[in-house]
């Protein structure tokens, strides 16, 4: 046991070497948000002399806006994207019906189709809709993409529940509808909260979509909306770097919660190669 | 409720016994119909004819791939790509392997996770947030933690302004993000690397194989698959992300980190050429398409020797 602890010293030596180059911008980025730009200029390394929390104060009020536009796209679109692929998950996998192989094969090849392809169509039939600067030039596009890799979670998922399972209740006299939400949903929770969590972090990192399609600012998501502020030099740079502490919040609170389900959603992709 | 040897109903009849299937899936089929079936459709033929506002849409044949191919910024925009997919391949295999294949191996259960917890961490920070501190809080030539560090050990002469200089731009923003752990190809090959049987390292052991022998005869050739994909899932996404060069240089300065997404963005949304700016995404498409294909055929091949 001793010399199996003595054998990995070398691994753990570099493990943290790695992990505190890892986490020096994450400190620094907080650490700074205190400072005043002279204290940034005179002592760089060092803890803040003073605690200047009013540049939260003032880094709330200023990208808050933004921080809701993303949450309430990244939630309804997540929420669309849910409903669409659990219940078309569930079709592939438990009904029989003419072109299911083909319709299937469709969609697996909208995979290989790269968003550098559609991003400048995209945005002309955007346009031509009367969409632009409207929230579904960025809802319908995100769900319409970001279900297949639902639909395939959900399809494998539910192919594994118990055939007696459907079969009972369809004896008991359910309807497709109560099939899905007493038997699908119930059962298939863990797979909502991998794609939940998955869709959402994709969704708040996501830059050149609402770049492109929202030019009112009061409906920018906040990934635009910071390369905007990050260049205001009317503030101290300790604002700046505040604002960028607060945007991290959403997405803290969301891996707080879904760890175990974001690498699963990541991993589930892996374990197929 | 099981089918008998009775002949199949003819097909229109099946069809109509299976609506509440097509039903269900209408939604999907029909997002997907407008929003992805059409836009990779129209993009072909956008490529093929001049697009700008305030003009009826002509076709032009040939001439926006015929343009690409004589357009000299476009041109100097290929070495930066080719340049970045070497460096960005080899920034998200070898450092998160290595790191992989350590974690993998510690003795404790609590430890291995501690560590593959906080290697990830970084990801609660926005992409664009992790941008922003590279541009402007490590890489800034007055302001930055690397210049700070630079004079803080002695090594003055080394300070750069590291984005703003041609020699230094292209490598500085293959820097970005070091040491590039935290990604979801960590992730991947950790995970391969957790699926290899517990029985095939024992008997490794047994052999008294060492670390560096074990890495390279079981290790790598069992996690090659999951390599693959992190390897072809880093093409994809350096040919066509824009955004954070887009906000790190914009291109520059002149084009020493130009590539050729960025100027598909800047003739679709600066100069609204939308036509010619399909074109590049058609080639991008083909580009992708083939090096994916190829990625997968050398690398199966390598795996069946």
């Amino acid at each position: 046991m001793t010399a199996q602890v003595k054998r990995e010293i070398p691994s753990y030596i570099c493990l943290a070497i790695l992990l505190v180059i890892t986490f020096v911008p994450l400190v620094g980025m907080v650490l700074l948000s205190f400072k005043t730009n002279a204290e940034i200029h005179t002592n760089f390394w060092g803890l803040p002399r003073d605690w200047n929390w009013h540049h939260y104060t003032l880094a709330i009020s200023r990208s808050y806006i933004y921080i809701m536009n993303s949450i309430v796209v990244c939630t309804a679109a997540t929420a669309g994207i849910l409903l669409l692929s659990s219940l078309s998950g569930y079709v592939f996998a438990r009904h029989e019906f003419p072109f299911k192989n083909t319709i299937f094969m469709a969609l697996i090849a909208l995979l290989m189709l790269p968003a550098v392809l559609t991003l400048v169509p995209l945005f002309l039939l955007v346009r031509d809709l009367g969409l632009l600067n409207t929230r579904w030039a960025l809802l319908l596009p995100y769900m319409a993409g970001g279900q297949i890799f639902g639909i395939f979670l959900f399809r494998a998922f539910v192919a594994e529940i118990p055939r007696d399972l459907f079969d009972a209740a369809r004896l008991d006299g359910a309807n497709e509808i109560q099939v899905y939400s007493n038997i699908v949903i119930p059962l298939s929770l863990p797979v909502l909260a991998t794609v939940a969590i998955t869709s959402m972090f994709g969704l708040y990192n996501d830059f050149i979509w609402p770049l492109v399609v929202i030019n009112d600012p009061a409906k920018q998501m906040f990934s635009v909306a910071v390369t905007e502020l990050a260049n205001d030099a009317t503030v101290d740079m300790g604002v700046t770097l505040a604002t960028y502490t607060v945007g991290c919040i959403p997405l803290l609170i969301l891996i707080a919660f879904g760890m175990k389900y974001f690498v699963r959603g990541v991993t589930s992709g892996a374990l197929k190669a | 409720m099981s089918s008998h040897q009775a002949p199949r109903p003819p097909l229109i009849q099946r069809i109509w016994a299976a609506r509440i299937s097509y039903l269900l899936l209408l939604p999907t089929l029909l997002l997907l119909g407008v929003f992805s079936y059409y836009p990779a459709f129209s993009g072909i033929l956008y490529a093929f004819q001049e697009v700008e506002p305030g003009f009826d849409a002509r076709w032009v044949g040939l001439s926006n791939f015929r343009r690409a191919f004589t357009d000299e910024v476009l041109l100097a925009s290929i070495p930066n790509m080719i340049i970045l997919l070497v460096g960005n391949v080899l920034r998200t295999t070898i450092l998160p392997l290595i790191v992989a294949v350590m974690i993998s191996h510690l003795s404790g259960a609590r430890l291995r996770y501690f560590f593959q917890t906080s290697f990830l961490f970084p990801i609660v920070v926005p992409m664009m947030v992790i941008i922003l501190l590279w541009r402007g809080f490590i890489l800034d030539p007055n302001v930055g933690m690397l210049n700070q560090f630079l004079g803080l050990i002695g090594l003055e002469f080394l300070q750069q302004s590291w984005l703003g200089d041609h020699s230094t731009a292209l490598g500085s923003v293959i820097f970005v993000g070091f040491p590039w752990i935290g990604g979801i190809g960590f992730l991947i090959l950790y995970a391969g690397l957790l699926s290899i049987p517990a029985s095939v390292m024992e008997s490794a052991r047994m052999d008294g194989v060492g670390p560096i022998r074990r890495f390279f005869t079981i290790e790598l050739p069992l996690v090659l698959g999951q390599l693959r994909l992190v390897i072809v899932l880093t093409f994809i996404a350096t040919i066509q992300d824009f955004g954070g060069m887009l906000v790190l240089t914009g291109g520059g300065p002149g084009t020493a980190t130009h590539i050729p997404a960025l100027h598909m963005y800047f003739y679709a949304f600066r100069f609204e050429q939308f036509g010619y700016a399909a074109a590049i995404g058609v080639l991008l498409f083909v580009l992708i398409f083939a090096l994916t294909v190829l990625n997968l055929t050398l690398l199966k091949s390598k795996m069946e020797d």
